[in-house]
């Protein structure tokens, strides 16, 4: 129901609470900040939606799935294999 | 460009969240563990964004028979009244500029409003209808403009970007919000407790991961709580869904019902406790309507006493809907309401594709990209792709 | 600044005059008309050309009318676009452009200066590709009845035999590079950036926009194997593909369309479907499965890196006409014909 799409923040104006963001075309575009201000810095990665910055993306638990992740990718490969001998 | 890497970052968790040996060996999973289960399980899907995603990655084709997704009615589009649809039309042609998302935009009323059945009707007869992705690109146009209604719908995730701009004053004096801002634990909570006296209640849900990085996993307790069902707080990758399914089949077979999170990356349990202040200063929860379902307690918000000079509904007299003039506002024959709650297929309503398609949507679930009418016409029913795929023996 | 008048549009000395300006002046004397011909060395109602000299069986022609707002957008104009689209559209079709004719209307007040421009686009593209311009209208209309400018063109070509598109069972799709761009641009402009050329500047989203000519040594070679061509352009390759399904009555199954990373990001931001967006500089083939391979190779080597196999043509008894779309995680889904017009979701 409410379609969020990652972005980069680019720059933050604190007293309007405006963050200025980059989906990936590298055009800028405003958005407001609903959650903590302190919670956001330049150059996070966020989760926008409608306009509005609702989320920081975790880096850390962001690498957390990815290492989860490419142990089942590679679990699958080991099975191909076993299943071809 | 150093923030470009950034999106280096994201595209390597992206591949992996899309990744089709992933995806394959949690099917797998999903299989095993389907076969510890007895019962067919149903798992709603809350969020309309989370059907979309599972309509659009195909997952329906991928998964065993035994389960089942069901759409719930998390489409803001799909539950707003269409008498508030109705007034805005009337507004526009009256000369007042209208601001809106484009499936509001789409949106059709019942009621035939000077020759006008929507929006779009109403700006090809030269109403003020004007689409943007959101109340910022609202605030640009609107400077030194006319009046003006940004039409806010939504839920707890886009409140709050409008609680902020009302706080911080940063809207022109002649741009008022409409807002219909719904919440989404009370409609969770009332749409489970329908379901649950069903004949098929539900065995799982998937939780909508934005709302949550807003309220917080924490929301879901009380509903998983007192109806003993796993939630399961999900991103919306179809990995991230792939695995939500597999928890909450663990927790079906450990006989165990708690909100668990899938999607830690941008969810903490606790929400965002600004936003949540920001809601509570700015705003007051009304019983509110949803469309082809009712009132729904403490389920809607509205701009409250302090900020009234923000408040479209107090600056054009918009009338509130009230509960005794309340009628079933959806046009003859339409299933929306069932659809909504989970308790029918779009294939279950008669006029499905035949009176009713995407191109001239004739109830609320077809107009919404999110909408499940919509959804299922256009990518198909899964029944659908599974008989192309055994013709075509493409699996 | 000068603007333009009614009377640059009502037929008299102004008219003569900003056309010669505009048009005449700038075209070569050689490409001003078909070699023993008539064109617009001679400016006249219509344009003759001579049959006798021409060995080929086919003249192909094709017009469309171009609209595009805002006219100016990062890759092009409607100038280029108007050039562009219908010599794409001739290409498709198996020929060779070989003479153009042109109609802009054009709003009274509008700049002198832009509407230079985007002329001189469209000739520069004309020229680029041999293309004769030889003839043309220009109007104008009182302001508030168009908006901005409006282009037609119609473009004529030759060739040895026209593709017809019907692709046939057990086809192989292929095509010649990212889709999209030109889609993504103009939605871009219409959602309300458009004034602010600074935002645009840092952007990496630009039009595709480009003449397809290049492929015509391609489709002279495999003429016989292409069993459809088309530029996807409204309605992206999701329309293409819908219609050729629906035309044959096969079905189509595709995965894996190339799709830039940009276009892509901007279109989640929006949440619309890329494979519905425009291009206005990429080709779609329905080729035979054995010279499949061979195919993009030669592509490739013609410059097109990105040349791909996205898909294959099947029949089926019971779904004649569908798209089927293999997803990333190997599902499957319907790929639905394009329906009204993209707007943003919120949702
Ligand atoms: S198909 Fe149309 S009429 Fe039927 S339930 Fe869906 S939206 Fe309503």
């Amino acid at each position: 129901m409410c379609l969020g799409v990652p972005a980069v923040v680019v720059e933050i104006d604190e007293e309007k609470g405006y963050a200025e963001v980059d989906y990936g075309d590298g055009v800028l575009r405003k958005a407001f900040v609903g959650i903590s201000l302190d919670r956001i810095n330049r150059g996070d990665l966020v989760i926008v939606h409608a306009n509005v910055v609702i989320s920081k993306i975790s880096l850390e638990e962001a690498e957390e799935i990815m290492k989860i992740l490419k142990e089942i990718a590679l679990m699958s490969d080991e099975e191909q294999k076993l299943s071809k001998n | 460009m150093a923030e470009f890497s950034k999106f280096e970052i994201l595209k390597e968790v992206e591949i992996l969240l899309r990744s089709r040996d992933v995806a394959n060996l949690l099917v797998n999973c999903i299989k095993k563990l389907c076969e510890k289960i007895s019962e067919d399980v149903r798992i709603m899907s809350f969020c309309g964004t989370h059907e979309w995603s599972v309509t659009n990655y195909g997952l329906r084709s991928l998964l065993p028979k035994k389960i089942e997704i069901i759409a719930g009615p998390g489409c803001p589009v799909c539950v707003t009244p269409s008498y508030y649809i109705e007034e805005l039309i009337k507004l526009s042609m009256d000369g007042v500029q209208i601001y809106t998302y484009g499936d509001v935009f789409r949106l059709p009323a019942v009621k035939l409003v000077r020759g006008a059945k929507s929006l779009e009707d109403a700006k090809a007869l030269g109403g003020e209808v004007r689409v943007v992705t959101g109340l910022v690109d609202a605030i640009e146009l609107a400077k030194n403009c006319k009046d003006s209604i940004f039409v806010g719908i939504g839920f707890e995730t886009v409140a709050p970007g409008y609680a902020h701009a009302i706080l911080k004053d940063l809207i022109p004096k002649n741009l008022k919000i409409l807002s219909l801002l719904k919440l989404t634990p009370p409609a969770m909570y009332f749409t489970v407790e329908k379901i649950d006296k069903d004949e098929k209640p539900l065995s799982g849900i998937i939780a909508p991961g934005h709302v949550s990085t807003i309220v917080g996993a924490k929301a879901w307790k009380k509903v998983a709580e007192d109806f003993r069902i796993p939630i399961v707080v999900a991103g919306f990758e179809p990995v991230d869904i792939l695995m939500a399914i597999a928890k909450i089949l663990q927790q079906i077979i450990s006989g165990e019902a708690k909100v668990e999170l899938e999607y830690t990356r941008a969810v903490s349990y606790d929400g965002d406790l600004r936003a949540q202040k920001l809601l509570s200063s700015i705003f007051e929860a009304k019983e509110d309507a949803w469309r082809g379902i009712g009132f729904i307690p403490g389920s809607g918000l509205r701009i409250n006493e302090g900020y009234r000079r923000y408040d479209a509904f107090e600056y054009f007299n918009i009338e509130e809907l009230r509960k005794s003039e309340w009628n079933y506002d959806l046009n003859a024959g339409c299933r929306c309401s069932d659809i909504v709650l989970g308790r029918a297929k779009p294939t279950d309503c008669k006029l499905f594709m035949r009176v009713c398609n995407p191109e001239n949507p004739y109830g609320p679930c077809m107009v919404s990209v999110e909408g499940t009418c919509s959804i299922w016409a256009r990518f198909g029913a899964k029944e659908f792709t599974d008989d192309i795929l055994e013709e075509l023996k493409l699996r | 600044m000068k603007f333009i008048k009614l009377s640059h549009g009502s037929g008299g000395v102004e008219m003569g005059d900003i056309l010669s300006k505009l048009v005449f002046s700038k075209v070569d004397e050689k490409l001003k008309k078909v070699e023993n011909g008539v064109g617009i060395d001679l400016p006249d109602d219509g344009a003759a050309i001579p049959l006798k000299n021409i060995t080929n069986d086919y003249i192909i022609l094709s017009t469309d009318a171009y609209t595009v707002n805002p006219p100016f957008f990062p890759g092009g104009n409607i100038g280029s676009l108007a050039a562009t689209g219908s010599i794409n559209d001739v290409v498709m079709t198996g020929g060779k452009p070989i003479a153009a004719l042109d109609s802009i209307v054009v709003e009274e007040g509008y700049p002198l200066d832009q509407l230079e421009i985007i002329v001189d686009s469209m000739i520069d593209v004309f020229k680029k590709e041999g293309v004769a311009l030889i003839g043309g209208d220009f109007k104008v209309m009182p302001k508030g009845n168009l908006d901005k400018i409006l282009i037609t063109t119609t473009v004529l070509g030759l060739a040895k035999k026209p593709i017809v598109d019907i692709p046939k069972d057990g086809d192989v799709l292929v095509v010649s590079d990212f889709v999209g761009d030109h889609g993504a641009v103009i939605m871009l402009l219409q959602m309300g950036v458009a004034d602010k050329a600074s935002e645009l500047k840092s952007g990496r989203l630009s039009s595709d926009i480009k003449p397809l000519t290049r492929l015509l040594p391609l489709i002279d070679r495999f003429l016989d194997e292409i069993n459809a061509a088309r530029d996807p352009t409204r309605g992206g390759i999701a329309g293409v593909l819908n219609e050729w399904a629906k035309n044959s009555g096969n079905l189509i199954v595709v995965e894996d369309v190339p799709i830039r990373d940009e276009v892509r990001r901007y279109a989640e931001m929006l949440g619309i479907d890329p494979m519905y967006l425009a291009s206005e500089g990429a080709a779609v083939f329905s080729v035979s499965a054995e010279v499949a391979e061979e195919f993009v190779e030669d592509m490739r080597d013609l410059g097109f890196e990105n040349a791909k196999i996205i898909g294959k043509v099947k029949k089926s008894e019971k779904y004649k006409g569908f798209v089927l779309k293999k997803t990333e995680i190997g599902g499957f889904r319907l790929l639905e014909p394009p329906r009204g017009e993209i707007v943003p979701r919120i949702c």
